[in-house]
């Protein structure tokens, strides 16, 4: 059985061949197959690298949404482990432009993971300073404010 | 030199990149991630910008990080201890099987009462001399209510049972509320019962009218579920709701029980998302769901049936189930009222009608050895040291062989669970150093107390026994004599042959 492929380009316009299935775990392209069929994507927000991780993501989901057995089926426990490892390799600037092509492209698992890494990176910091250092964000509080908000937190019992 | 400058031009590029990234962040990305926070680190973090702080503060934004927490991992499980001195004790949790955590928590509190269960995540207590104390254990928040009318009626008389407090929320109005349900007899009151519940729009208890047409068990802790509180009636054992948000008491349906004789050994809890109604004498334990997907229809599911006769050690204190864990495993608890002392065990049992094949066998097994011990359990005391805890869970989990050289036993004076090769003849207590006599099953006498009547242990053989309680001392004669203890039991099974 011959399966159907999808051409998706990247913003340096490097085009990707997939199987449908693989890019059908994102909604949008889902949406986008329909209405368009036969055409190449433009993917314009994307570079090639995050494009490449995506599909790298849907590939391996796939495998395991399919359940048929005549691959490399693993169990959900391990391909939660995968997706660990996933997130795990990659650098913070480069997680957040994956979390939002999920994000863009509407994969609900893919969001849920890195989501997932960068709350978990998030708690594991010491304080505000430390966070907004990392996600740089700009600190629009006095210190007057600051100082306030770690007032209500002493909660005396 | 000029890897140097190419590098520094890289890092450049990439702060450039970042910033640009960050900046087209939409806001609900940002609350995606923050949903998936822990309370703690979220008031912490409110600090980072106004942005963040706006969007904790948001109730939409708080009820999605409840449910997204609630999802994302198991239940976590937290038990309350109160205490009112300064005295701060650390525990750490005990995580039992995948995700689910058990934390046991020391709270400094005047109050010495604790509704059971909880909501959202909140607890309550209560007291005559303080009033009710909404607490989150998670944020150490608390806010206190003024003494609703009983509780000062209370501080000029004593009742037993003392009546108790229902917590729970108005689901369509998000409001919480405190409720006091009690039979009006005991306090010269009129009608039936009397319902007094907590308004935090005017900060004061009002009387709801009409209340319970029936009499309550005052026994019994109220439950709360779904929106609604449940108590169990006297003498007729039917279950009475009362919608918090219509403020309206109904009669659902009957118990699966009739004609309790000790209305303190039946109660309700919640497993599994049903409400679920229990008998627990000495003996065993039953626990019967209540189904309602059957439309209007109710219909009462048994969800299983504990054995505890030769799990002597639990019997004086009252088990309490808490939760299903992984469909077969019974997750109970219970206080030792005298030591105040934490424990909690896992029964595995069948605990469903609806089981994979693997469970049936198991089932079957199990009717077949209905006389025999009860199915596997795994016990531990808490608070514990950790390491504690993972050797009494290990011993109880490996296999038959390796049992066989590690018996365990309880504490006689603190009732710590402790565990020592078999064949040794004192057990030192870790915990309050007591030394303790080993007495194997089949080394226990059992002799009835010839002046109290009192069932007395002793070491099999001995000539004479003084009891514990009355100081008489009984001689053991041919006709006051019993087989060993495990004559009585029955062969001792393997844990292989039971699981």
């Amino acid at each position: 059985m011959s399966k159907k492929m999808i051409v998706l380009k990247s913003s340096e316009g490097v085009s990707f061949v997939v199987e449908e299935a693989v890019a059908r775990q994102s909604k949008i392209i889902s949406f986008l197959v329909e209405e368009f069929p036969d055409r190449e994507l433009p993917l314009t927000n994307m570079t090639s690298e995050i494009l490449r991780k995506t599909i790298e993501y849907c590939k391996k989901h796939v495998v395991e949404d399919d359940g048929g057995g005549d691959s490399s089926s693993s169990s959900s426990g391990d391909l939660k482990e995968w997706d660990v490892k996933f997130v795990a390799e990659i650098d913070q600037p480069r997680l957040m432009d994956l979390l939002m092509a999920a994000n863009y492209l509407d994969i609900p698992s893919l969001l849920d993971v890195t989501c997932q890494k960068v709350a978990d990176t998030i708690a594991a910091c010491n304080d505000e300073k430390e966070i907004r250092a990392t996600f740089n964000i700009e600190n629009d509080f006095t210190e007057e404010e600051v100082e306030a908000i770690r007032m209500e937190n002493q909660y005396p019992i | 030199m000029l890897t140097s400058h190419g590098s520094r031009l890289e890092l450049l590029l990439l702060n450039k990149k970042r910033s640009s990234v960050k900046l087209l962040l939409p806001d609900e990305v940002i609350e995606l991630i923050l949903e998936r926070l822990p309370v703690m680190s979220l008031l912490r973090f409110k600090s980072v910008s106004k942005k963040w702080k706006s969007t904790v503060e948001d109730r939409r934004f708080q009820e999605r990080q409840l449910i997204c927490r609630k999802q994302s991992r198991g239940p976590d499980f937290l038990f309350l201890s109160l205490r009112d001195d300064d005295q701060n004790i650390k525990n750490a949790p005990i995580i039992f099987s995948r995700s689910e955590k058990i934390y046991n928590i020391w709270f400094r509190s005047l109050c010495r009462s604790i509704c059971h269960g909880s909501c959202d995540g909140l607890v309550c207590l209560y007291d005559t001399r303080v009033g009710v104390v909404v607490a989150n254990p998670a944020t150490r928040w608390y806010q206190t209510f003024p003494l609703a009318r009983i509780q000062q009626l209370l501080n000029h008389m004593s009742v037993s049972p003392v009546p108790k407090l229902g917590f729970g929320k108005d689901k369509l109005k998000g409001t919480y509320k405190p409720v006091f349900l009690y039979n009006s007899f005991g306090f010269g009151l009129d009608n039936v019962t009397t319902c007094e519940l907590f308004d935090v729009s005017t900060n004061a208890w009002r009387y709801v009218r009409p209340a319970s047409p029936y009499r309550i068990n005052a026994y019994n802790n109220p439950v709360y579920f779904d929106g609604s509180l449940y108590w169990l009636t006297e003498l007729e054992e039917k279950v009475l709701s009362f919608d918090l948000h219509s403020e309206t008491f109904q009669v659902i349906c009957k118990a699966p029980i009739a004609h309790v004789r000790d209305p303190s050994s039946v109660c309700m809890c919640i497993l599994d998302n049903s409400l679920c109604v229990l008998e627990n004498n000495r003996f065993t334990l039953k626990i019967w769901s209540l189904d309602c997907s059957g439309g209007n229809t109710t219909t009462w599911k048994k969800l299983c049936s504990l054995d505890l006769t030769s799990r002597s050690f639990f019997g004086e204190c009252a088990l309490l189930p808490i939760a299903i864990l992984d469909k077969t495993k019974l997750l109970l608890g219970s206080s030792h009222e005298c030591t105040q002392q934490l424990r909690v065990m896992i029964a595995e049992a069948e605990t469903r009608g609806v089981m994979e094949e693997e469970m049936q066998t198991q089932k079957k097994e199990e009717e077949e050895e209905e006389e025999g011990p009860p199915p596997g359990w795994e016990s531990t005391v808490l608070p514990p040291p950790i390491s504690a805890v993972t050797t009494a869970v290990n011993s109880t989990t490996t296999t038959t062989a390796e049992i066989t050289e590690m018996a365990q036993m309880v504490c006689g004076s603190c009732r710590r669970l402790l565990s020592y090769p078999r064949g040794t003849k004192h057990v030192k207590c870790s915990c309050c150093q007591t030394v303790n006599l080993v007495l194997e099953a089949h080394q226990v006498g059992q002799v009835k107390c010839s002046s109290c009547e009192l069932l007395l242990m002793y070491p099999y053989g001995a000539p004479s026994v003084r009891c514990s309680s009355c100081k008489s001392v009984t001689d053991i004669r041919e006709d006051n004599k019993r087989p060993p203890w495990s004559v009585q039991q029955g062969p001792l099974k393997t844990f292989s042959s039971v699981r």
